[in-house]
Formats: C-alpha cells, sequence, structure tokens
C-alpha cells in the first residue's frame, strides 16, 4: 500500500519530468519534422558518424509518418468509447507510440493520442491495458529491455496524469526481442522503437 | 800504380761516384728489404764487376780480409810508397779496384805497360837506392828469421808455414820483380792478397825483424848489394825473358805460375850463388822446402780463392734462390694471410648471421608466448636476458624499463618464463655470453 | 731489378696492411649484443603439428587450439611419413616446422595423447578417459595440450549456453535456449519458449543457468539445472526483472530490477531470497557482472549515456570504468579481462580491457556486435554478429589473432554464454 503511493507520487514526479523534456525537445522535432522532403537515411550512415547516426535517429520522424491517416486535432470530438476502438477513423484505433532512439522520451505529436487512451480508461475504469515498450536491435539487450520498460512507463505517466487508475495500466519491456520488422537499417529501427498499447479482451 | 791513378784522377772519381752510387742504392735497397736481404745487398756490387771473374774474386777476397788487414795493408804501402800512402789511405779500397780495373785495361796497351814497368823499377830503385839498406835488411831479416820461425813453427802451425812460405815468397818476389815486373803486375794482385793474408802473423815478425835488424845489420848490408846486382843482372835476364813471358802470361795466370816456379829455381840458383855465406845446401833445402811449400800455399790460396768463389757464387746463388723463395714465401704468407683475412671475416660474417638468426627465432618464440593483458597498446617494456646454451635464462629476467600497468610488466616477465627453454644457441660457433645476451624492446 | 724491387716492396707493404687492418677489424672481441623488438601485432601462434588421430580427434583439437589465438597448426602436409604413435619419433628433426608435435590413439572410447617438444624432444603422454560425449575427450586433450604449452589452463571443454529465435517477425516466433560445447557443436535445447527467452547465466558451478523469460507476459527470473530440466522462479516483481549474474560463490544473484521506479541492481539470496539493493539511480542502471566476489560492474546511463560503473556488491557509491564514447555496456568479466559492447560511429563492437585498467582493444569489426562472454581463462571472446541478416556465433581470441563462427541451429543467435570450468 504504502509502496503504491510512492509509486504514484513518483510516477507523477516522473512525468512532469518527461513532459518539460518533451517541450523542449518539440522546437527541435517540429523543425526537424518541417523538412519533410530530406534524404532517406539509411543503415549506411551508420558507417559514418556516431554523432550523426544518432541525430538521424532522432530525425526518423521527417520520413516516418508517426501518426499514420488520423486527425491529430486536440479539439476533435470524436467518440471516446469501447466502439471507437474497433473504427479505423477513430483516434483510439491508432495504439504505437514510436520513439527517438535510445530515448523515453514521448514526441508531442503523441499527446493527442495519449491523452485519448487515457480519457477512455477513466470512463471505463474496469478497462485494463498492457503498455509494451520495444526498443531497436541497436545496443545490448538488457539495456534495451530497460530502456524499452522506461518508454512504456512514459507513456504509463502521461496517462496518468489524466486522471486513470494506474493499476489499469501494465508496463513491460521486451527489449529487442520483438521487432515488428526485421531489417538492419534505420527505417526498420524507428519502426521497432515503439510502445504499443494492448487492452485487455479487445 | 798509384801514378797511374794520379795520372787518371777523372777515373777515379768517376769510379767512386759509382760506387758511392752503388752504396746508396744498396742502402736504399736494405731499408726496404727484411733481414735475409742483407745478403742480397752485396750483389749489386758484385755484379757491377762482374765483366770478369777475377775482380770479383778479388773483391771477395778484399771484402773478406779488408778489414782485419787495414793496418797491415797501410804498413805493406809503406814499405812501396811511404810518401803516398797517407793521401792514397782513405780512398784505398775503391782506387785499388780501380786501379787494378785500369791496369788490366793498361795491360793491352804494352808500351803503356813498359811505361808502367819501367817507371816502377825507378820506383823501386829509387827506394832502393834510398830505403836500400832498410829494406832489404829487413826483408834479408825476414827471411832469417822466416828461416827461424819455420823451424820453430813449422810443426806447430800450418798457417804459419804458409806465412813463412809467404815471407819467402816476398822476398822472392821482390827478386823476381826486378826480374819480370810484368808478372809482378799480374801478380800484384794475388800478392797483395797473400800478403794481407799474411799481414797479421808479417806484422809480429816485422816487429821482431826490427831487433833482429840491427844485430845484422852487416849481414844485410851485403845482401842489399848482393841483392843490387842481382837485381840489375835479373833485369838483363828479364828483358830477355820479358819477350817470352809476356807471350806466356798473357794465357792462363796458372801457366804463369808454373813459370814463375821455373823462374823462381832459377832466382834460387842465383840466390844461391849470390849468397854463399850460408850453408847453400840447407839453404837449398829450406828453399826447396820453402818452394812446396809456398807451392802449397800458393795451391791453397788457388785453391781457397776458387773455393772463395766457388763458395761465393754458391752463397750468392743460395741467396738469390733464398731471396726469391723469401719472396714467393712473403707473396704467399700475404696471400694466405688475405685469406685468412677473408675466411675470417665470411666466418664473422657466418658468426653474426648465425647469431640474427637464432636471435629472430628467439623473438617469435618469445613473441608467441607473449600474453600482454588488453589495452596495453603504447606500453613498452625492455628486457634484458642472457640465454644458456642450453636455452634457459642464465641470470634473470632484467626489466630494465616499463611503462604499463603491473598487469603488463608481469606479462612480459611471465612472457619470458613461459617461454624456457628458449631456442638454444647454435653450439657451433660457442657464443659469447655477450653473444648471447638479448634485449628486448616489448611493445 | 730495382725499378721491379721498389714497387713490389710497395705492394707488399700495401697488402700487408690492408690485411692487417683486415685482420684487427674483424677480430673485434665479439660480436654486438643483440637488439630485438616483440610487438603484440604480430600474428602467427606457436607452430604445432598435429598427426592423424583415428576418429577424427586431432581435428576438434586443432580447431580449438587455433580459436586461442596462441597457436599457428601446421599443414599436415608440411611432414611426410611421421612415425605412427608408438613408433620412436625424433622431433628434433622437425624443429624448424613446429615446437611441438601431437600424435596419440584412441583408448578404450578415450584418447591417448603425446605430446613432444621438437626443442628438447621432451615427452608428455595424457590418458583422457571416455566420456557420453566424446567430442568432449578430444576438448579435454585440447585443454591438455594448451596448458602444457602456454602454461595456462585451457577452455575447450566448457560450454556454451545461448539463445535462438526462429521466425522472430511473425506470430509462430519461437525462442529456445541451447546448451552446446565450447566449439558451438551438440547442441541441445533446454528451454522453448513463444514468448522471449533472455540472458542466460551459468551458475559458478556450470550445472545451472539463471535466465530471464516472459513466458508469463512478465519478466520473470527463473534458474533450471540444465541436465534435469528442473526450474525454479528466482524473481518476478513488477516491472523488470532482468539480467541475472552469478556470484563467483554460487549463493547469490545479481540482477536489475525496477520494483523502485526505474531499473537499479540488487543481489537476491538465491537459498532466501533476500534482496539487497545495489544501486539507487533514477537512471537505467543493469547488466550486473561479478568482479570478484564482493564488486559489481554494471552499466548505466546515469550520465547521460550507457557506460560502465563499478560499485560494490553491497551498495555504495559507483565508479564509472568507461569514458570513450556514447555507448559502452554489457560487461562479462573472466581472469580479470572485461570484454563489452562499444559503440563506436554507429557501429557496436565488442572491446577487452582490464578491469583495473583503462586502456582497451577492439575484437571485433561488424556493424552490430553484441553479448560479449569470456571464456573461463579469458583467452576468448563469444559475441553474436551479423552474417547474412542473422545473428550469428563468433568467437575471437583475447589478442584478436584468431576468429572463428560457430555453427548453431537454425535462427537468430543471441546473447551466448560462456560456461565456467566443468568439473564433470
Amino acid at each position: 500500500m504504502r509502496t503504491t503511493t510512492i509509486r504514484s507520487v513518483f510516477t507523477l514526479l516522473f512525468s512532469t519530468l518527461v513532459l518539460t523534456a518533451c517541450s523542449s525537445q518539440n522546437v527541435k522535432d517540429d523543425t526537424v519534422g518541417s523538412g519533410g522532403d530530406k534524404p532517406t537515411v539509411t543503415s549506411d550512415t551508420l558507417k559514418t558518424d556516431g554523432n550523426s547516426k544518432i541525430v538521424t535517429s532522432e530525425q526518423d520522424g521527417s520520413e516516418f509518418n508517426y501518426l499514420p491517416g488520423t486527425n491529430n486535432d486536440p479539439n476533435n470530438t470524436q467518440d471516446i468509447s469501447l466502439a471507437g476502438l474497433s473504427d479505423p477513423n477513430n483516434l483510439l484505433s491508432q495504439r504505437v507510440i514510436y520513439f527517438d532512439y535510445d530515448k523515453a522520451a514521448i514526441r508531442p505529436e503523441y499527446m493527442v493520442l495519449i491523452n485519448t487512451h487515457s480519457k477512455l480508461l477513466s470512463k471505463y475504469p474496469n478497462l485494463k491495458m498492457r503498455l509494451e515498450g520495444h526498443a531497436d536491435e541497436r545496443g545490448s539487450r538488457e539495456y534495451n529491455v530497460a530502456l524499452s520498460d522506461a518508454r512504456s512507463q512514459s507513456v504509463k505517466n502521461i496517462m496518468v496524469a489524466q486522471g486513470p487508475d494506474s493499476n489499469q495500466m501494465r508496463t513491460i519491456g521486451f527489449g529487442e526481442e520483438i521487432p515488428i520488422v526485421s531489417g538492419h537499417n534505420s527505417s526498420s529501427w524507428q519502426k521497432n522503437r515503439r510502445v504499443e498499447i494492448k487492452y485487455d479482451d479487445y | 800504380m798509384f801514378k797511374l791513378i794520379a795520372k787518371h784522377p777523372g777515373a777515379v772519381i768517376g769510379a767512386v761516384i759509382f760506387h758511392l752510387l752503388i752504396v746508396g742504392l744498396f742502402f736504399l735497397s736494405f731499408d726496404w728489404t727484411k733481414k735475409p736481404e742483407v745478403a742480397d745487398a752485396g750483389i749489386p756490387i758484385s755484379l757491377v764487376s762482374s765483366d770478369s771473374l777475377e775482380p770479383q774474386a778479388n773483391n771477395v777476397a778484399e771484402e773478406e780480409s779488408a778489414k782485419p788487414s787495414e793496418k797491415d795493408l797501410l804498413k805493406e804501402q809503406e814499405i812501396k810508397e811511404t810518401l803516398k800512402q797517407e793521401k792514397l789511405s782513405q780512398e784505398k779500397r775503391a782506387e785499388e779496384k780501380k786501379v787494378e780495373t785500369e791496369k788490366l785495361a793498361q795491360e793491352t796497351l804494352e808500351e803503356e805497360n813498359k811505361q808502367a814497368e819501367k817507371t816502377r823499377k825507378l820506383e823501386v830503385l829509387k827506394l832502393a837506392a834510398l830505403k836500400a839498406q832498410n829494406l832489404k835488411k829487413e826483408n834479408d831479416a825476414k827471411v832469417l828469421e822466416q828461416q827461424k820461425l819455420v823451424k820453430a813453427q813449422e810443426q806447430k802451425q800450418l798457417e804459419e808455414k804458409a806465412a813463412l812460405a809467404e815471407e819467402q815468397e816476398l822476398a822472392e818476389k821482390k827478386a823476381q820483380e826486378e826480374v819480370n815486373e810484368e808478372r809482378k803486375i799480374a801478380e800484384t794482385k794475388k800478392l797483395a792478397e797473400q800478403k794481407r793474408t799474411a799481414e797479421v802473423e808479417a806484422k809480429k815478425r816485422r816487429a821482431d825483424a826490427a831487433a833482429l835488424a840491427k844485430k845484422q845489420s852487416e849481414e844485410k848490408k851485403k845482401i842489399a848489394d848482393e841483392k843490387a846486382n842481382k837485381e840489375k843482372a835479373a833485369e838483363k835476364e828479364r828483358l830477355a825473358e820479358k819477350v817470352a813471358q809476356e807471350k806466356a802470361e798473357k794465357e792462363a795466370k796458372r801457366k804463369a805460375e808454373e813459370e814463375k816456379l821455373a823462374q823462381e829455381k832459377r832466382e834460387n840458383e842465383q840466390a844461391e850463388r849470390l849468397v854463399k855465406k850460408k850453408a847453400k845446401e840447407k839453404a837449398a833445402a829450406k828453399i826447396a822446402k820453402a818452394k812446396a811449400a809456398k807451392e802449397k800455399a800458393e795451391k791453397d790460396t788457388a785453391e781457397k780463392l776458387a773455393a772463395k768463389k766457388a763458395e761465393y757464387q754458391r752463397k750468392w746463388q743460395e741467396a738469390q734462390i733464398k731471396k726469391k723463395a723469401d719472396a714467393a714465401a712473403a707473396d704467399a704468407k700475404q696471400k694466405s694471410d688475405a685469406v685468412a683475412a677473408a675466411r675470417q671475416i665470411s666466418l664473422e660474417k657466418e658468426r653474426k648471421g648465425a647469431q640474427i638468426s637464432w636471435g629472430s627465432r628467439v623473438q617469435k618464440h618469445v613473441d608467441r608466448r607473449w600474453h600482454p593483458p588488453p589495452g596495453t597498446k603504447g606500453k613498452q617494456a625492455k628486457v634484458k636476458i642472457t640465454i644458456s646454451n642450453s636455452g634457459f635464462i642464465a641470470n634473470g629476467i632484467n626489466i630494465q624499463s616499463c611503462t604499463g600497468s603491473v598487469e603488463f610488466c608481469s606479462s612480459v616477465e611471465e612472457a619470458f618464463e613461459r617461454s624456457e627453454p628458449l631456442p638454444r644457441p647454435p653450439g657451433k660457433y660457442n657464443f659469447s655470453k655477450s653473444d648471447r645476451t638479448i634485449t628486448f624492446k616489448m611493445d | 731489378m730495382i725499378n721491379k724491387f721498389i714497387p713490389k716492396t710497395i705492394h707488399r707493404v700495401i697488402v700487408k696492411a690492408l690485411s692487417i687492418f683486415l685482420l684487427f677489424a674483424v677480430s673485434l672481441p665479439s660480436m654486438a649484443e643483440l637488439e630485438l623488438r616483440i610487438s603484440k601485432t604480430s600474428d602467427d601462434g606457436i607452430p604445432i603439428y598435429l598427426a592423424n588421430i583415428a576418429g577424427g580427434a586431432n581435428g576438434i583439437i586443432e580447431a580449438d587450439l587455433k580459436r586461442s589465438g596462441r597457436f599457428t597448426v601446421i599443414d599436415r602436409s608440411k611432414i611426410n611419413n611421421l612415425p605412427a604413435y608408438g613408433a620412436p619419433l625424433n622431433a628434433g628433426a622437425y624443429s624448424n616446422i613446429a615446437d611441438y608435435i601431437v600424435r596419440g590413439k584412441t583408448l578404450n572410447g578415450g584418447l591417448e595423447v603425446e605430446l613432444t617438444s621438437t626443442s628438447d624432444n621432451a615427452k608428455t603422454i595424457y590418458n583422457i578417459s571416455s566420456n557420453s560425449n566424446n567430442r568432449r575427450v578430444a576438448h579435454q586433450a585440447a585443454d591438455k595440450i594448451y596448458e602444457k604449452v602456454t602454461r595456462e589452463r585451457g577452455a575447450f571443454d566448457t560450454r556454451l549456453a545461448y539463445v535462438t529465435v526462429t521466425n522472430k517477425t511473425s506470430n509462430n516466433r519461437m525462442f529456445r535456449l541451447y546448451v552446446s560445447d565450447s566449439d558451438g557443436h551438440r547442441p541441445k535445447a533446454i528451454l522453448s519458449s513463444r514468448l522471449p527467452v533472455m540472458s542466460p547465466a551459468w551458475s559458478p558451478d556450470a550445472q545451472k543457468l539463471a535466465y530471464v523469460s516472459f513466458e508469463e507476459n512478465t519478466s520473470a527470473i527463473y534458474v533450471q539445472n540444465i541436465f534435469t530440466g528442473k526450474k525454479r522462479k528466482i524473481s518476478a516483481r513488477d516491472g523488470i526483472n532482468g539480467a541475472p549474474a552469478w556470484s563467483p560463490d554460487g549463493n547469490r544473484l545479481a540482477m536489475s530490477l525496477s520494483i523502485s521506479g526505474s531499473p537499479d541492481i540488487y543481489v537476491a539470496n538465491v537459498n532466501n531470497g533476500e534482496l539487497t539493493r545495489v544501486t539507487t539511480s533514477s537512471a537505467i542502471d543493469t547488466e550486473p557482472s561479478w568482479s570478484g566476489t564482493n564488486s559489481i560492474v554494471f552499466t548505466s546511463n546515469r550520465g547521460g549515456s550507457p557506460q560502465l560503473y563499478r560499485t560494490s556488491a553491497s551498495g555504495g557509491s559507483a565508479q564509472r570504468l568507461t569514458f570513450d564514447g556514447k555507448y559502452n555496456s554489457a560487461a562479462d568479466i573472466a581472469n580479470n579481462k572485461l570484454a563489452y559492447v562499444t559503440g563506436n560511429r554507429g557501429a557496436f563492437h565488442i572491446a577487452l580491457r582490464s578491469v583495473n585498467n583503462s586502456g582497451s582493444d577492439r575484437l571485433s569489426n561488424g556493424q552490430l556486435d553484441e553479448s560479449p562472454t569470456l571464456s573461463p581463462n579469458g583467452a576468448m571472446v563469444a559475441y553474436t554478429t551479423l552474417k547474412n541478416g542473422d545473428n550469428t556465433l563468433a568467437v575471437v581470441s583475447d589478442n584478436a589473432k584468431a576468429r572463428q563462427f560457430l555453427t548453431s541451429p537454425v535462427g537468430d543467435v543471441r546473447e551466448p554464454a560462456w560456461s565456467p570450468y566443468l568439473n564433470q
């Protein structure tokens, strides 16, 4: 009991930290994101420069649509209901959050998505979800487990801040063990660095 | 003789220069060469006068007898020419040679010879006139002395006999000179030589003779008178004999000597007739003995000369052979030295090569057994070891410097411990301790 | 004659002077002492010749010795008509070919192996008794030879544990935990799961493996006996249960737990479950590796990027070990050597250093090399490297002179763990 309170206090603190980190990164990501026609960065860049590699990985968003085919308007008044989970046009159908390389921070464009899911949890207190974190193959495996776990924690912390009970969310870090795609290049890696939202029974 | 020299000063000076040149060359060559070549040094001189064998032989005789008889020579010359002696004494050896060669040239010129004979006669006569008494006394004294000495010494010393015979010969020769000056001229060399050889003894005898001379002055005076008469008679006879003798003398010396012996007999007969005061028979016997002794002596001297000549030639040949052999040996030695040096160089090269190839085997051996700890790039150690002939480290692993961690430095030490036994030094070369000492720079 | 004489003399003098000079020049006291350089960069090993042994044990021994980076195995064609084992051997005759000659024969299911030094003709004979795994007999022979020659313990008769994944991007993916010989042969799966299996770790007695399994949809640490298959759940706490590492005494397991919110290093008593927290940072602390009985090296991103740190197993402040590069992680320690992953210009390589000294050597050149694990003698490092799109097992010698790719079962191979010396 005591541990849970400490934990919730910590998560609150952590989420605010993450949010401030995100806001500071907003500008950068936006400017990077505006350059949508930047050349495709491939794994070849790995061979050139370590620093540039990290930068390019942060730029993964420029060529990868983190929120494909959805209305990202924060003022949209979609139906936040269980039915919405199965509606392809509903934001709730989007359940993957992507991350930068070696980062657990939530990119700002995912705040609406995370809040939407958080509202659903608040609306249905019995609804439970798993936040499954993943990492790309780069780096050591146990470190990636921790990194992917931190990613899922990041999502959870934002959600908890919106009101749902923390027990409605379970986090898990799978590290690099369950990739979406098997390629050994940056386009594969950016798809594999993710947190998947999985509702129990849905 | 010396007048001849005086008459031909140019020849004398030329001869002196020539000899000096030869002596100079002698020293030059002597300077360059080694011990055995001292003998060689004499050869050029003999070769210079090798036109005829006689001068050569004379040279040999002179050279061999010159040193011990210098003083005697002077005295002898005194007897002949006290006036010129001093002037000539310094140059004597060289001059004599020249005089002799000149004489040989003069012999061909009969007129000159005659003049020379005349001058000689005049000289002799003058000498006889001026110092006739002393000379004759001395000569007579010598004869007497010799007779006495012969009696005493005959049985004791062969040399003394010979000497006595020579002394008699001297007396006889002086008589003969009056009779046969030409022969004298031809024989002067021999006489001089014989005199020289006898001079040591003659010296002593003369000293004794001086004492005896005083006691027997009267007898000597008579003898001198008789001799003077004898000389006059001899001159007449000589003139008659001269023509025949000249022909004979032009032939070999030995024939001349034979003739001389015949003449001597005549002389002796004359002398016997003239000298009636002494026992004729005894004297004749003595003279006969003396003759025999003289003959023997002459033969001996001739033989000696021949022997000496032969010996000299042999020595010369030997010297030549030796010289050649020495030269060949020296060349061979130098060549063998060079070969030995070259061989040593190649041996050293081989040794050095063996050391290097052994060293590289040691290097690889250790290198393969060194397990440096990771991350020690740039760390260095310097290690010195001496490897025993059995391949073990002789005096410990001497780590002279090490820039790495304790771990690194101990890995260096362990590498050598692990490497034992190391490749053994090639035993064939018997490497010294330092040859087996290696400093390793390990990095 | 004189003209001839003088030049000849001069000639003689010159020749003599020359010869004297030469004699003097060459008869100097003795040769100079040698000065030689031994460089770590040379890449040949101790030359050894292995004669054929019926049954092919020599092939196994050869591969083992080669893999160590300390031997150069001489091609068999270099020696013709080597006397068969048992016949007299004049080893000195081969000293310019090899330092050692190995002959042997099978004997009662085991091996009799003879090691002869060509430098002194010294012979050593080893009798290896039979084993149900007859490859182990050859590995044991290789260990004997290795130890005799290098004077350090051989580690060929050891095992590797590793994980394979088939169909890794599909729902049919299958994780398997394998145990094989140290050369990758004779792999045997001891666990299979549709959910990730990770981080196998050998117990010091080489009987048990600790590992992470997500089989219950959450991470948990298990300990399983490799022979009996019997397994025990050691830790299944909320959040991460990862990176188990046995203490040298075999009584404790260090692990990474996120029960305090962020992953930290803990030490759990295997016998009574007692948990000791070692690190307290809010950053990621994981991948513990024991350095001695009371010291733990681990990965932490507390400084902004993953780096190696060292701390006491009972807690306290941590000392950073790595400073070069933006990514250093996954330490494995044996025989005072520390193998780890280092990110360098976008690629990941295996590096090796001493625990106590900061210098390091790079052992691999792959693009995404990871999961280094040291042989118990510290002479070799197994790791995974991408090959033809999949990860495969590689073994590199500590001096990087030798590298071998091991055979492995189908699938993507990952996270090898090199066993300690085997007692049996």
